[in-house]
């Protein structure tokens, strides 16, 4: 069976669900798998077309080993997802190289499911799950052509329609009902692409690199259905409160965190909670992303000593979160631990002279009037607001502040925090997201990469740490509306210069903007309800619908339901085997018959005549009754011209008559000789 | 050990005759269809645990609901593949009788119902080869099976097997089947010389000449009768003006002779109805009127196809009880 050869109508189909199976790992795939893909299939099609023969297996060894080679040194030897896929993927289209018999075709589309799985860990969006579902069917034809000996009148298509048609419900109800565990070990094949997105530690102009991508961020839902203003918005992820000389970057002193329900949660009665939810892209890093005076509701997020949220794991998949924050809640307004005092006045001992001689002569031991004067500054004299601020060597900040006065967010935000830090006040640089994009139809909020922000927190004392942004004084329009507007004339072909084709850059155009936002609202609900269902939304789904509020509970429902299940199951069968009979007759003589044979009065296989004739010769005490029964079927069956009507009434009811009667005499008879 | 695997095999014989018993018409249902993953349907369990355990190890959504797609699909391939038998009627066809140690085709009709498609159909005898077989939506059609006969007596022949691993390959559905074929299987026929058993207390073909050797010696003259061959007639006599005369030879048409199970005294029952088949077959050959001695029964001297089909399953059936037959 398993070494016959594959039907030819089978191959192309075969062929096809390879290619489909590689759509999703078209972002990492080096371009010489596409070469050998194509080249492999090509081959076999040939072979299919009787036109070329099998590779000797001298071609084969050579193939196999420099497909090796050439994985290894694609990814010098690194072990990464990518080169896991890649080493799949290459046996899987070198085995087409070989696939003779049904066995080979099993394991290509084995292969081919697998690897179509694998492209889930790279490629998730909405458009991916459309794609994966046509190849799932077509590896699902291809299987099932496989099996085919005639073409049917149905297409192996169709079939295949129809299989996975009727599997939608019990995969639904696994999908949503399965017991999402955590991970089972935590050795995992990581990506070794970087992620875009907010990094550890920001020197000048990193931020700026940001803007140059358009991939998702966050996406937040409001509780009331509002966006707070755009002014509002900012979603902070980080406090940087080391410098030095070049780079801000998190000190570190705040490793303790609180974790949910033990953390600390805004007042239920406080004025101007905003609730919220969101759903994150993976960052491969802890934090989260809040509104300043967050609280934490979640599971596994908690609260650091920098008001921040933060996971318990790195966010390596999509997760999905509910936040409460307070914006407008006062934080350590008691007063700054010496650690943290210390560590928010630190710099280092020398450099960017004049920038902390400004900050000196201005300094009247009032650190808002002193952030006041910083803001009139930039707002007085010509600094611009720009992508591409000229490279600065050494005392980048006074660079920046006197000498060119163009730059980006992190450029004022780093000048300012240092200024306030020169004088003794304690500040930090915070880096997060600024503002976003309204969906004002499904009523979400859009974050991407290129919204990525820095500002600055100072500390006063009775009034604790306060939120200042200094781009706000230079460029108000990237806050109340956003980069691209901030960027509006002669920069703006700088918004996303890596990205020519990227749809952000067209906004203006009305049909195609809108167009966006439709497919973008479908990503959401995909991303919101599709895949970031885990563990939490599995318990809150359950908790909500059915009522249950542990495993436990749960697992005993579980096992309950599937059993109720197999019961139905029983049913059915007992039910559907049940016999049927044509009218009162044919089940009369189909039970007496089925007795007789029982009993061994009859032969099997014999003709009613037969039977009553056999039945007569051994059980001559019932013999005239036999012969009268034997008399009226004949004269029922040959001669009665309305079997349905009254004859066949009459005739059952001697069929069972005669039964009576047997098996009456039966118990007070000697068993048969045989 | 091989004791204990023949009882096994009783065991498992006789259940599957109480499950299944032999019948010429068969309807597939829940009682006479078998089903089981196979090494593929393994295999792909195999691969739904991989991808299982990368779900859960990557908490990523779409392998879970690929996963869990790809299981309820193997659960309606099940149905599927059950369904893909049930409903199917299968019927013995009309067989030709055979000699015992040839192979007889045995045909099966295969009829859907319910209107129901039954595809990719394969069917053997444990020994024999296997035949392809589809049935469209409410068609028929028929597949001829072969299988080597063994003795000689009414086919008494084993199960053989219905099988089909549509649609996916992953579920084996089958069922073991004895359709009854009202036929019988001739002894073998095994070549000795003649030895007659002739009128009352004669070793003689009538009409013939003892040795028959296959020479065609002359016997003299007989009137013609119809039928005779041309090449027969004595045209001298004719030329003469004696009307048709024909010449008589040993291995004439118009000869008789008796065959007698006492004939072949010494050798065992199989032998001596081996050696009175291939006798029979012969002297049909020849065109002689035999009669046929056994014991118990006895056929008159008749030349005709009818009497040497009668002859031959008076063999194939000796021994065996009338019931039976």
């Amino acid at each position: 069976m398993i070494t016959h050869s594959i039907p030819r109508p089978a191959t192309p189909w075969l062929l096809a669900a390879v290619a489909a199976s590689l759509v999703l790992h078209y972002s990492h795939l080096p371009i010489w798998m596409w070469g050998l893909a194509v080249l492999t299939a090509s081959w076999r099609w040939m072979v299919h077309l009787g036109r070329w023969s099998y590779p000797g297996r001298t071609l084969k060894l050579i193939a196999v080993l420099l497909a090796v080679l050439a994985v290894g040194s694609t990814f010098s030897g690194r072990f990464s997802l990518e080169s896991a896929a890649a080493f799949l993927i290459a046996a899987c289209v070198l085995k087409l190289l070989e696939m003779r018999t049904l066995r080979d075709a099993y394991v290509v589309i084995f292969m081919a499911y697998f690897t179509l799985a694998t492209g889930f860990l790279f490629e998730q969006e909405l458009l991916a799950g459309l794609l994966a579902l046509f190849a799932i069917w077509l590896m699902t034809s291809a299987l099932i052509s496989a099996h085919r000996t005639s073409q049917g009148t149905q297409s192996a298509s169709q079939v295949a329609g129809k299989l996975l048609l009727a599997s939608l419900p019990v995969m639904l109800l696994l999908y949503f009902l399965f017991p999402r565990l955590g991970p089972l070990w935590n050795v995992r094949l990581q990506s070794d692409q970087a992620r875009t997105g907010l990094s550890e530690s920001m020197a000048p102009g990193e931020i700026a690199n940001l803007s140059q991508s358009d991939e998702l961020a966050f996406r937040v839902t409001f509780d009331n259905n509002q966006p707070l203003p755009r002014q509002q918005l900012y979603f902070r992820a980080l406090t940087l409160d080391r410098y030095d000389g070049r780079r801000w970057s998190p000190s570190g002193i705040f490793t303790e965190v609180d974790y949910a329900p033990n953390a600390w949660r805004p007042p239920t009665d406080a004025e101007g909670v905003v609730r919220y939810e969101v759903v994150q892209e993976p960052t491969d890093q802890r934090w989260l992303f809040a509104l300043r005076g967050v609280g934490a509701v979640e599971p596994r997020t908690g609260l650091t000593g920098d008001d921040r949220l933060v996971y318990r794991t790195e966010v390596r998949q999509r997760i999905r979160y509910q936040v409460e924050s307070l914006p407008n809640v006062s934080i350590a307004e008691q007063g700054l631990t010496r650690r943290v005092w210390q560590q928010s006045v630190q710099l280092p001992g020398r450099g960017n002279e004049r920038a902390r001689q400004w900050a000196a002569e201005r300094y009247q031991g009032d650190a808002s009037a002193l952030v006041n004067q910083i803001l009139q500054h930039f707002r007085q004299q010509p600094y611009f607001y720009t992508l591409q601020p000229p490279a600065l060597a050494s005392d980048d900040i006074d660079g920046f502040l006197f000498d060119t006065r163009r730059g980006f967010c992190a450029h004022y935000a780093g000048a300012m925090t240092f200024m306030l830090r020169s004088v003794g006040v304690p500040a930090r640089v915070v880096a997060g997201y600024q503002g976003g994009e309204w969906n004002a139809e499904a009523g979400y909020l859009t974050v991407r990469q290129f919204d990525a922000h820095a500002w600055v927190e100072y500390w006063q004392a009775g009034q604790g740490w306060i939120s200042v942004d200094p781009t706000a004084a230079v460029a108000p329009e990237r806050i109340e509306q956003g980069l691209r507007e901030a960027l509006a004339g002669e920069e703006e072909e700088n918004f996303l210069a890596d990205n020519p084709l990227s749809p952000h850059r067209f906004t203006g155009v009305g049909w195609l903007n809108s167009m966006r936002m439709q497919f973008d609202q479908l990503n959401f609900y995909w991303h919101r309800f599709v895949l970031s269902y885990d563990r939490g939304r599995q318990q809150q789904l359950l908790d909500v619908w059915i009522g249950l509020k542990s495993y436990k509970e749960w697992l005993y429902l579980l096992a309950s339901g599937f059993a109720l299940l197999l019961a139905s199951g029983l049913l059915w069968l007992w039910w559907q085997q049940r016999p049927r009979y044509r009218n009162g007759f044919a089940r009369a003589w189909s039970e007496l018959q089925h007795w007789l044979l029982e009993q061994q009065l009859g032969q099997p296989g014999s003709t009613p005549d037969e039977l009553l004739a056999q039945v007569q010769r051994q059980r001559p005490d019932c013999a005239s009754e036999v012969e009268r029964t034997r008399r009226q079927l004949q004269h029922y069956v040959y001669v009665a011209d309305e079997p349905a009507g009254k004859p066949q009434q009459l005739m059952a009811r001697q069929l069972r008559r005669l039964h009576r009667r047997l098996a009456k005499r039966k118990s007070s008879r000697r068993p048969p000789r045989s | 050990m091989s004791t204990w695997r023949q009882a096994w095999r009783r065991r498992w014989q006789g259940w599957m005759e109480r499950r299944i018993p032999p019948c010429s018409e068969l309807t597939l249902g829940h009682r006479s269809i078998f089903i089981f993953p196979s090494a593929i349907g393994w295999l792909y369990a195999a691969l739904l645990l991989v991808m299982l355990l990368t779900a859960i190890n990557y908490q990523n959504s779409l392998i879970y609901g690929m996963t869990f797609w790809l299981f309820s699909v193997g659960i309606s391939a099940m149905h599927f593949s059950f369904g893909n038998l049930s409903g199917l009627t299968l019927t013995a066809g009309h067989a030709l009788p055979v000699f015992a140690g040839d192979t007889i085709e045995l045909p099966v009709r295969l009829r859907s119902s319910k209107s129901k498609a039954h595809q990719s159909l394969l069917l053997r005898y444990p020994n024999g080869p296997e035949v392809v077989a589809d049935v469209n939506r409410g068609d028929e059609s028929e597949a001829l099976l072969t299988v080597t006969t063994q003795k000689r007596g009414l086919l008494n022949a084993e199960r053989f097997l219905l099988e089909s691993r549509y649609p996916l390959g992953i579920f084996r559905c089958w069922s073991w089947i004895r359709l009854r074929y009202p036929v019988v299987v001739y002894p073998q026929p095994i070549w000795t010389p003649f030895r007659f058993a002739s009128g009352t207390d004669g070793e003689w073909l009538e009409g013939a000449s003892i040795d028959s050797s296959g020479e065609q010696d002359f016997q003299g003259l007989r009137s013609y009768q119809p039928g005779d061959s041309l090449k027969r007639i004595a045209w001298k006599q004719y030329a003469r003006g004696r009307g048709l005369v024909s010449k008589d030879f040993d291995s004439d048409e118009g000869a008789s002779c008796w065959f007698d199970w006492e004939a072949l005294a010494p050798l065992d029952t199989e032998q001596r109805l081996s050696h009175l088949t291939a006798w029979v077959l012969k002297a049909h050959a020849n065109g002689w009127h035999y009669g046929l001695r056994l014991p118990g029964k006895t056929l008159p001297q008749l030349h005709s196809e009818l009497h040497l089909e009668a002859c031959l399953k008076a063999l194939a059936l000796f021994g065996y009880s009338e019931e039976a037959s």
